[in-house]
């Protein structure tokens, strides 16, 4: 069944598709301001116009907890899921075990496997808005 | 024969000249630093060509935060840019305006007794702004990513610097 949808997305590529495509992502490791970077692992469940997803730093602790999250985003896209190489924005709102949030989000994808996004998120806990970055967070995602 | 190849080096010529606009822009918001985490406010100008429907973009841009001053430091920093983006449509007049560039910061903290640091970060830079145009003006929020990277031997370690900006801005084209 994968492989006839990589086919056929081979198949389309470069052409209007009329169905909705469906994008799942896995992301495990990013780069940060300190040796080693953070480890956040997310699921991410698109299509070219939203995306839901669920994320859990183990680097960053809310309480004494891995900070954890969940997100919808709206898909801002530049060429879609039947393109080789895709290019999208996201702005989501989600919550998370520190509190509401908003996620700004750049992502490219290359050839339906890898994919790189650069991302930033806001935490509104109760003292103050939380700015935290994921400067070049790396997963693979595939057309499923 | 000649005709058609005058008109075709004509469309050439000017054909780019009636479809591209220039863009002009102010901006001010906060800047988020790596190290400290401090928000600081900035601002800046940017300069910029967009095509006739704004679903291809080019900007260049400047932004600057005050002087900072503390005990007997002084530190500050500046930013340029260069993103080329594509716009997609939000609703009528609205447009979100997803880019991909290239930045640097460069900055300085100086003591009281005469002892300055230089640096000079550089990398790519993501931005997804939020435009609202009407006629020859428009305004939009913005949100922009640059990811300094570090020597090779950090950046082995999974190590960059990135900095966060929170931007409004207010721009006019022609």
């Amino acid at each position: 069944m994968i492989l006839i949808r990589i086919i056929t997305l081979i198949g389309f590529c470069g052409v209007s598709y009329a169905g909705e495509l469906y994008q799942t992502a896995v992301m495990a490791q990013s780069f940060a301001p300190n040796a080693g970077g953070q480890v956040v692992y997310a699921l991410r469940r698109g299509t070219d116009s939203h995306e839901w997803s669920v994320f859990s730093n183990q680097y960053l602790k809310a309480g004494s907890y891995p900070l954890t999250g969940a997100l919808y985003s709206k898909r801002y896209t530049l060429c879609g899921i039947s393109c080789p190489v895709q290019f999208f924005g996201q702005l989501g709102v989600g919550a998370s075990t520190a509190g509401p949030m908003l996620e700004f989000l750049w992502s490219i994808n290359f050839l339906w496997v890898g994919r790189l996004d650069f991302v930033s998120h806001l935490y509104f806990t109760k003292q103050r808005i939380v700015v935290w970055n994921y400067p070049i967070w790396l997963g693979v995602s595939l057309p499923l | 024969m000649i005709k058609t190849f005058i008109t075709i080096v004509s469309f050439l010529i000017t054909g780019p000249l009636f479809a591209v606009q220039f863009s002009a822009g102010l901006s001010s918001g906060v800047m988020q630093q790596p190290t400290s985490n401090y928000m600081h406010q900035v601002a800046g100008f940017d300069l910029g060509l967009a095509t006739d429907n704004r679903s291809i973009l080019v900007r260049f841009g400047y932004k600057q935060r005050p002087e900072y001053e503390s005990a007997s430091f002084t530190d500050g920093e500046s930013h340029t840019y260069t993103w080329l983006g594509g716009g997609v449509k939000v609703v009528d007049n609205i447009k979100a305006i997803v880019a991909i560039g290239y930045g640097a910061i460069r900055g300085f903290i100086a003591s009281s007794d005469g002892v300055e640091r230089f640096y000079d970060l550089r990398g790519p830079l993501t931005s997804l702004e939020f435009s609202f145009f009407y006629r020859h003006f428009e305004v939009g929020v913005s949100h922009s990513l640059l990811v300094g990277l570090p020597e090779e031997e950090q950046f082995n370690a999974y190590v960059t610097w990135p900095y966060s900006f929170f931007a409004l801005r207010f721009g006019g084209r022609i």
